[in-house]
């Protein structure tokens, strides 16, 4: 439903969907005030800054230089058609992008891996050799009785508790009178997991990668083992009698965790003896996982590489195939060995990610605001999905996607026709 | 306006036709017999030396939607068997057990498919589906959408809404979702499932709606005739794979109450007690 109204240059749009992080908030209102953008309704502060910063134009640049863009993709084709082994990354772009850059890909023989795969990538390895059972963001809202954040506190996902914990609605009673919210982890910021009711969060502090060891522990008592240690990492053993009792109680308990904010190695692992003690919990309960992550259009990079090519990124089409190696071909990987010659890094949304500094021909099409830090080959000004274009992106639960709205008519080229362009000329 | 497909190679094996050389005539987008010959022939295609024949129908595929990709992730080995190079005028892909959507396009067609269709489009996962079919080339494709366990019509059925209430949210569903047909899977199952409730045949109460699946067929069965959708509701049945489902199979039929269904995959719920 789109309500626009006009009073002289000023445009007031309702249900815009934000792109700035994947929970995808739907319910903003943003006014257009002669191409300058403010959040008027609803929306956090990484809304504000993202829209609010939002810049509608910029110039073309070969080597520094102000090139005009029909020259600037003149040279990332010739860059490209050059390359044995062109790397094509970051990957920040919308679903009509991530189509572009997998015909592209497949056209130039690249290497494809998103910015944010370090983290997603443990999801995909669990998915792979376990199986998973998630959740959704209406499932927490509407049943979730224990929620437990392990290696998180959401602070990344601002609105997150506004819309699953904090809810005053809910299509099923119980959930929101028995809600109890637990964290485990280091260094978590727990005020917000106090409940409508009043219940106090639980926090079992420990070092994160612990956390793996305190839910093998919780999954060894549920099974009905016994645990020789009365104090486990810094943490009591009760307080792992108590939590192990409460998940067995719930009604719908889920487990979050944040990929990326595992920052230790192997953390799949961690992430596997999540899904394991869910799956032994559905014996006699219901339990999930839900899993925060996928900015800057990483679920959907993920979703699109799946089903155009059978793998969820992190593949070379060298061959003229799609051959997949989650370890090989991770862009850090594949920069630090020096398999690939050149790089074309995207990045069309938050502008605080950095492209790496390659030391190979490298093209960026990267918005206006984003902070490069060097000066590449070839820089191609793009616009923001959900700003400048209408597009669509996955939210973090994979399950949904938002339709995006054009707020304003700036000068700026959508990523999928940039990459079409330089794949025309290849 | 008259087509003629001019000089093919013509199989036709209910009518008997064996590779026989013959012309074919379309009136308005209906095959029929050649005409008188001062009738005017609008648009004539040359097929020598091609095959013409009646293109297939899948009318129950898993082509696109959110479980489907899941399946892809899930299988990197099984991919590995059936890599698909690209060529010219085709892009790469892998086949096996959960393909790249554009193989399953090419394979389909090369089958002799010309329509597909994903039986099981969750409404709030629509748009991945859709987007995963538009990525499927040359083959038609449409989609069910999946309403035995949708929450708002569970509430209204318990809540005795009535039939044109109900008709109504179905017919906003097709809408909304862009599908050609409803489907139910385990009808109610799948709800009475996230409310931990185990097992669920045709007339046990949800333990949350206490609405059957009994109900919920014949209400869906009914609005999706009341509206004139073509394809009848689409059922994924009750007890799939359980020794005995033969007689929830007989009994979901006579749940219809005369009302036309379409049982698919039958073959797994229709097993007897027999054996091990």
């Amino acid at each position: 439903m789109k309500t626009q109204t006009e009073t002289q240059r000023t445009t007031i749009t309702k249900e815009v969907t934000c792109p700035y992080c994947s929970l995808l908030c739907d319910d903003l209102v943003i006014q257009n005030d002669n191409e300058t953008l403010k959040v008027i309704e609803n929306g956090c502060h990484l809304a504000r800054s993202g829209f609010e910063n939002s810049v509608p134009s910029a110039q073309a640049r070969i080597k520094g230089k102000n090139s005009g863009i029909d020259a600037a993709i003149k040279e990332a084709a010739r860059i490209l058609k050059r390359s044995k082994l062109p790397l094509i990354a970051g990957l920040g772009t919308d679903l009509a992008g991530m189509r572009a850059v997998m015909q592209l890909a497949e056209a130039s023989g690249a290497v494809i891996d998103h910015m944010h795969n370090h983290g997603s990538v443990k999801n995909s390895l669990v998915l792979q050799d376990l199986g998973w059972i998630m959740t959704t963001l209406a499932e927490i809202r509407n049943r979730a009785d224990l929620v437990i954040f392990a290696g998180t506190d959401a602070t990344n996902y601002p609105r997150f508790y506004e819309r699953v914990i904090h809810n005053r609605k809910t299509l099923f009673r119980g959930s929101l009178k028995n809600r109890q919210v637990v964290y485990i982890g280091e260094d978590l910021k727990t005020s917000k997991g106090r409940t409508n009711s009043g219940q106090r969060p639980i926090y079992i502090k420990c070092k994160q990668e612990h956390i793996g060891e305190i839910i093998s522990v919780i999954h060894t008592m549920i099974v009905g083992d016994h645990i020789d240690s009365d104090v486990i990492h810094g943490v009591k053993l009760k307080t792992l009698v108590d939590l192990a009792q409460r998940m067995k109680e719930a009604s719908y308990g889920v487990i979050v965790w944040a990929p990326g904010e595992l920052t230790f190695p192997h953390a799949e692992l961690t992430i596997q003896n999540f899904c394991e003690l869910i799956k032994y919990l559905t014996r006699k309960t219901r339990f999930a996982g839900f899993s925060l992550g996928g900015n800057d259009g990483g679920t959907t990079a993920v979703n699109v590489s799946a089903w155009q090519c059978g793998y969820p990124l992190r593949v070379s089409f060298n061959k003229g195939y799609p051959e997949y190696d989650p370890h090989i071909y991770s862009a850090s990987n594949v920069l630090k060995t020096r398999r690939v010659d050149s790089m074309l890094w995207i990045s069309s949304i938050s502008s605080d990610v950095k492209p790496p500094k390659a030391g190979i021909p490298s093209i960026l099409l990267a918005s206006p605001q984003t902070r490069i830090g060097y000066r590449p080959d070839v820089f191609i000004p793009v616009g923001t999905p959900g700003v400048d274009h209408k597009g669509h992106l996955f939210r973090t639960d994979s399950v949904v996607s938002l339709p995006l709205k054009q707020l304003r008519h700036g000068e700026l080229y959508q990523v999928s026709d940039v990459l079409g362009k330089i794949n025309e000329l290849l | 306006m008259y087509i003629k497909l001019a000089g093919g190679t013509v199989y036709d094996p209910v009518h008997g036709i064996n590779a026989e050389k013959r012309d074919i005539y379309i009136k308005d987008g209906q095959i029929t017999r050649k005409p008188d010959p001062d009738v005017k022939i609008d648009r004539i295609i040359n097929v020598r030396g091609k095959v013409v024949m009646a293109g297939a129908i899948d009318i129950h595929t898993h082509i696109g939607g959110g479980k489907v990709n899941i399946a892809r992730v899930m299988l990197p080995e099984d991919h590995q068997k059936d890599l698909v190079k690209k060529t010219g005028i085709t892009r790469s892909g892998c086949g096996h057990a959960a393909p790249s959507t554009m193989t399953a396009g090419y394979r389909y067609a090369e089958m002799g498919y010309t329509a597909c269709f994903e039986p099981a489009m969750l409404p709030i996962n629509a748009r991945q589906a859709h987007m995963e079919m538009a990525d499927t080339p040359m083959v038609d494709k449409g989609a069910y959408a999946l309403l035995g366990s949708d929450d708002f019509f569970l509430r209204m059925l318990a809540a005795d809404t009535g039939r044109e209430a109900i008709s109504d949210y179905v017919s906003w569903i097709i809408n909304a979702t862009q599908s050609i047909g409803v489907k139910v899977v385990n009808p109610g199952g799948i709800s009475a499932f996230k409310f931990n409730q185990r097992r669920l045949n045709l007339d046990d109460r949800n333990e949350y709606y206490g609405v059957t699946p009994r109900e919920v067929l014949k209400s869906l069965a009914r609005a999706v005739r009341e509206l004139g959708v073509p394809h009848p509701l689409h059922v994924h049945g009750c007890n799939l794979g359980v020794a005995g489902n033969d007689q929830t199979t007989l009994d979901t039929i006579n749940a219809a109450e005369g009302l036309p269904l379409h049982l698919t995959h039958i073959q797994f719920l229709s097993y007897g007690t027999e054996g091990d």
